[in-house]
């Protein structure tokens, strides 16, 4: 990893902070130079300047902040005024050590009369703090009645939960209660679908999407019975949602190699065990994979569904290399003429680059055996995830070749909506929904349930 | 995909120059910026809407100051009402008057109960004191046994459940072993459980009734999206939490769930996690999240730590070495070795504002390659690391060979070095102290 790829970055930061560039010279070292400065002392260099700056900039806008005027300073006078304030500063700094040694001297002498004084000065600096504290909370009291004067609750809390209340009332029954008894299509009407949309995790980004383009189509056709929007957003939901992707199936594939990744706790050790049940169900022969070696008890987790779903495991000790463990399931897959092998993974954010390699290195050994192998690798995300499930799959996506996702946890109130975006960004299909954690909690994914269920 | 939001919010100041005050009109534009970054980073709906409107009541006739651009004030004002809305910072663990403490913990399922127990009792035993460790969830396979080894890699004392009992009886049993321990605090796992669960939050109910936690915290993931205030209010609604952990926190998520789950319960966010290790737990710092939400980086926390492990007065010799060029190996070596006590250096530049954490995800570093540098450094004598000059080919050879390395290795480092210290030194004579001033105090918390 070279410095070069992060210039960008860094020189947007230099200068926004510090109104300065990585100079031309050294970019052009960077760029000719038959060795490039590696990231790690590129970057040190940097980190150790930066935080000399800050350090030293944060001190001095302490004293700055002591005797600071509000008009504004040209760059010299700011410089000046800088370099004065430090030197008054250091001044300060010397008397005052002087003054402690003599009052060192003095010490014994003066020592009740200058305890009897301070404490005098204490209590009358308690006294003018507690009297600005008093004045800066009536002057923060007053300030939004003053300006806003809102008929509403001021408190926030109250506000909010007056809001939620709304929430639930106005969108029990979905698109259809909010366009009821509507004429035409108005604001408060697309700020209500906008809100409902957004609540069901669909990002900002797409929600904006999809609003643009149905008051698009609106205004293009000429359209005004907003009965018909609640149509508009499913038909371009399912639009999105519900094309068909073939799966492989053990007739091509022998054995069939799964392979289950994902951030910490969204549920693939659960949906192996419910996946690997119902192939069992189907008649197939299934191993199971006991691919993360690192959390603790997940192998006991795994062993415990493989004997709900009846079928059988392959596990090292805790602590031992997942890539021979994925080597060596598939071996045994191969050996003994399994349908179907499916591997776990340990949980891992995708944010952490050397567990990113860990995963790679397991698909590759897993490719020595079977070259085509993992066949399916699905991303487990969990429907109570936001936006960051986008950097999941974007991120998961580099480092493995994605064929589907899966969705859990929608037997609660969560709505998964962010994987609209997903889909319609990365085509990559939805295989199953989670709903639940026993054995028959897992489902094939079908759009028009999932929309159905967004605005239910 | 995520321009920097201070960039964009100065954009849309761009017509108001000088004087004059912050109006309805004129902040239209920069309220809907600050929409879209909460709602990118998963705040709630209602909660946006809330907040805004308290941003809009207090920047409205706000007289703008020409210290000040008014993309920068109005920052500030956002800045400083997201951290006052997220609550006192780093409320301590209650300790009870009579021990034990009993602390349990809650949430959905896969939050991060049972890693964060095993965090919470290092956290404990490396403060003096002795916890001892309950799992009571019967329900999920292998959960019991998750926590056994945690406490079995601590050397802490446990209650060993079995998935036959029911979660009322282990935590009463477990509460009577611990008074035989001499443990001073307990800690309760509890299967994760969806808030609309009924009967298992009825089960919740029970165990608080049986034992009177000290604590209560809810557990929640800090990728959680909109349902975070459902899910909060449930739990909070039924069991009168007392505070919350925020998990996973170590990830790119912007963690708009804290604000979401804090303006919904008003319980102080006590906990983050970082990270799979057991001692990835800290306290939580509500101005720092504040500029994670609004994707601005941690630039208080940055100086926070750069400020524990350099001195004022260090810093201000080592600028001056810079400026002069005089920046040495040594002190090279002694930057390297602090900032490695600080953090990763991805995790460093990535609290930078500006410096999206996904922006970096490609820049990990081999920690290796700084472990090699340090031992090439540390092959050098005194007199080398004070005048790297003096590096001819003999002592280069003999470098190579003290640290375990090749001399292309040394060659390459000293070459760098060189280069280093030539930008280091251009950075600090072009850089403007006015400009990074202004940036630092619309940053800094007040
Ligand atoms: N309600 C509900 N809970 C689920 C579902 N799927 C999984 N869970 C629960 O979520 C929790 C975490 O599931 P795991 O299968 O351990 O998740 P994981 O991804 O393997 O976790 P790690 O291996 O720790 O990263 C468990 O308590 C599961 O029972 C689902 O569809 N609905
Ligand atoms: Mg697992």
């Amino acid at each position: 990893m070279d410095l070069l790829s992060i210039l960008p970055i860094i020189n947007k930061y230099l200068d926004q902070f510090f109104g300065t560039q990585v100079p031309e010279e050294y970019v052009s070292y960077l760029k000719e130079g038959e060795e490039f400065i590696p990231y790690f002392l590129g970057g040190a260099a940097l980190m150790i300047l930066i935080m000399i700056f800050l350090i030293i900039r944060v001190s001095r806008k302490r004293s700055v902040h002591k005797g600071a005027k509000k008009t504004p300073l040209s760059e010299k006078a700011a410089e000046k005024q800088l370099a004065q304030l430090e030197k008054a500063h250091l001044k300060r700094q010397k008397e005052e050590d002087q003054q402690r040694k003599k009052a060192e001297a003095k010490k014994n002498e003066a020592r009740l009369a200058k305890l009897e004084e301070e404490e005098k000065r204490l209590q009358e600096e308690l006294a003018k703090k507690e009297e600005e504290r008093r004045k800066s909370q009536i002057l923060q009291k007053e300030l939004p009645s003053q300006e806003d004067a809102p008929a509403e609750p001021v408190n926030f809390i109250d506000r909010l939960k007056k809001g939620m209340e709304k929430t639930r009332n106005n969108l029990v029954g979905g698109i259809s209660n909010l366009v009821l008894g509507k004429k035409e299509i108005d604001e408060e009407l697309l700020d209500d679908l906008e809100e409902l949309l957004i609540t069901a995790d669909i990002g900002p980004e797409t929600t904006e999407r999809i609003l643009s383009a149905i008051t698009e189509k609106f205004k293009r056709e000429d359209l005004k019975d907003p009965g018909i929007l609640h149509e508009m957003v499913q038909t371009e939901i399912v639009r999105i949602m519900g094309k068909n992707y073939p799966a492989p199936t053990t007739e091509e594939k022998h054995p069939l190699v799964y392979l289950f990744v994902g951030v910490n706790g969204v549920g693939k050790t659960t949906t192996i065990g419910k996946i690997a049940a119902q192939f069992k169900a189907e008649g197939k022969k299934v191993l199971i994979g006991a691919g993360d070696t690192f959390r603790a008890a997940a192998i006991e987790q795994l062993a415990e569904w493989s004997q709900r779903a009846e079928c059988d495991i392959f596990a090292k000790d805790a602590g031992s290399d997942p890539s021979s463990v994925m080597y060596e399931t598939v071996q045994k897959a191969i050996n003994e003429n399994y349908d179907v092998v499916i591997c776990d993974t340990a949980g891992r954010l995708q944010t952490k680059k050397n567990l990113m390699e860990e995963l790679k290195k397991m698909i590759r050994v897993m490719g020595k055996l079977i070259p085509d192998a993992p066949h399916e690798t699905y991303l487990v995300l969990d429907a109570t995830t936001g936006q960051n499930a986008i950097f999941q799959v974007r991120d998961f996506r580099e480092i493995a070749e994605l064929t589907g996702l899966i969705i859990t946890k929608l037997d609660g109130t969560a709505k998964g909506g962010v994987v609209i975006g997903i889909v319609n960004e990365f085509d990559i299909p939805v295989r199953y929904i989670g709903v639940g954690e026993t054995v028959g909690d897992l489902r094939p994914f079908n759009a028009q349930e999932f929309t159905q269920s967004l605005f239910a | 995909m995520f321009e920097n939001l201070s960039q964009k919010l100065t954009d849309s100041f761009k017509k108001l120059q000088g004087r004059g005050r912050l109006n309805e009109e004129n902040i239209t534009t920069a309220l809907n910026e600050v929409k879209m970054a909460l709602l990118e980073a998963d705040v709630n709906f209602r909660v946006v809407k809330a907040f805004l409107k308290s941003v809009k009541a207090r920047a409205i006739g706000e007289e703008l100051q020409g210290s000040l651009s008014p993309g920068q004030q109005f920052i500030k004002i956002v800045n400083d009402e997201l951290a006052q809305m997220m609550g006192e910072s780093n409320v301590s663990l209650v300790s009870a008057e009579k021990p034990p403490t009993i602390i349990m913990l809650v949430g959905l399922q896969g939050s991060g109960k049972t890693s964060s127990i095993g965090k919470l009792a290092k956290f404990c035993q490396s403060s003096g004191d002795r916890p001892y460790l309950i799992p009571a969830d019967i329900y999920r396979p292998a959960a019991i046994d998750q926590l056994i080894v945690l406490a079995n890699t601590l050397g802490l004392p446990f209650y060993p459940s079995s998935t036959q009992q029911d979660p009322v009886d282990i935590v009463k049993a477990g509460l009577a072993e611990a008074a035989i321990q001499g443990s001073n605090y307990v800690l309760i796992d509890t299967a994760g459980r969806l808030h609309i669960d009924d009967v298992l939050m009825e089960e919740l109910e029970r165990i608080k009734t049986a034992v009177n936690p000290h604590e209560i915290f809810f557990v929640a993931d800090a990728m959680t999206g909109q349902d975070a205030v459902n899910m909060a209010k449930s739990f909070n609604d039924r069991l009168d939490v007392s505070g919350i952990i925020l998990t996973k926190m170590d990830g790119d998520a912007r963690g708009g769930a804290a604000l979401s789950i804090r303006a919904i319960t008003q319980k102080p966010i006590k906990f983050i996690t970082v990270g799979e290790k057991l001692e990835n737990l800290e306290p939580f710092y509500p101005d720092r999240v504040a500029s994670r939400i609004l994707g601005m980086g941690d630039l208080v926390g940055l100086i926070e730590k750069a400020q524990s492990n350099i001195s004022e007065k260090k810093a201000r010799e080592l600028e001056d070495k810079i400026r002069k060029n005089e920046f040495t190996l040594e002190d090279f070596q002694a930057q390297l070795r602090s900032m490695r006590q600080m953090g990763s250096l991805k995790d460093l530049m990535g609290m930078l504002p500006g410096m999206d954490a996904s922006m970096m995800k490609n820049t990990d570093v081999d920690e290796k390659q700084l472990v090699r540098t340090d031992a090439i450094i540390s092959s050098m004598t005194a007199q080398e690391r004070q005048n790297h000059h003096l590096i001819n080919g003999s002592r280069r050879a003999r470098i190579a060979k003290g640290s375990g390395s090749h001399v292309r290795d040394v060659n390459r480092l000293l070459k760098q070095f060189a280069q280093m210290r030539k930008m280091m030194n251009k950075l600090s004579k072009t850089s403007n102290p006015r400009k990074a001033m202004q940036m630092m105090q619309n940053l800094m918390p007040h």
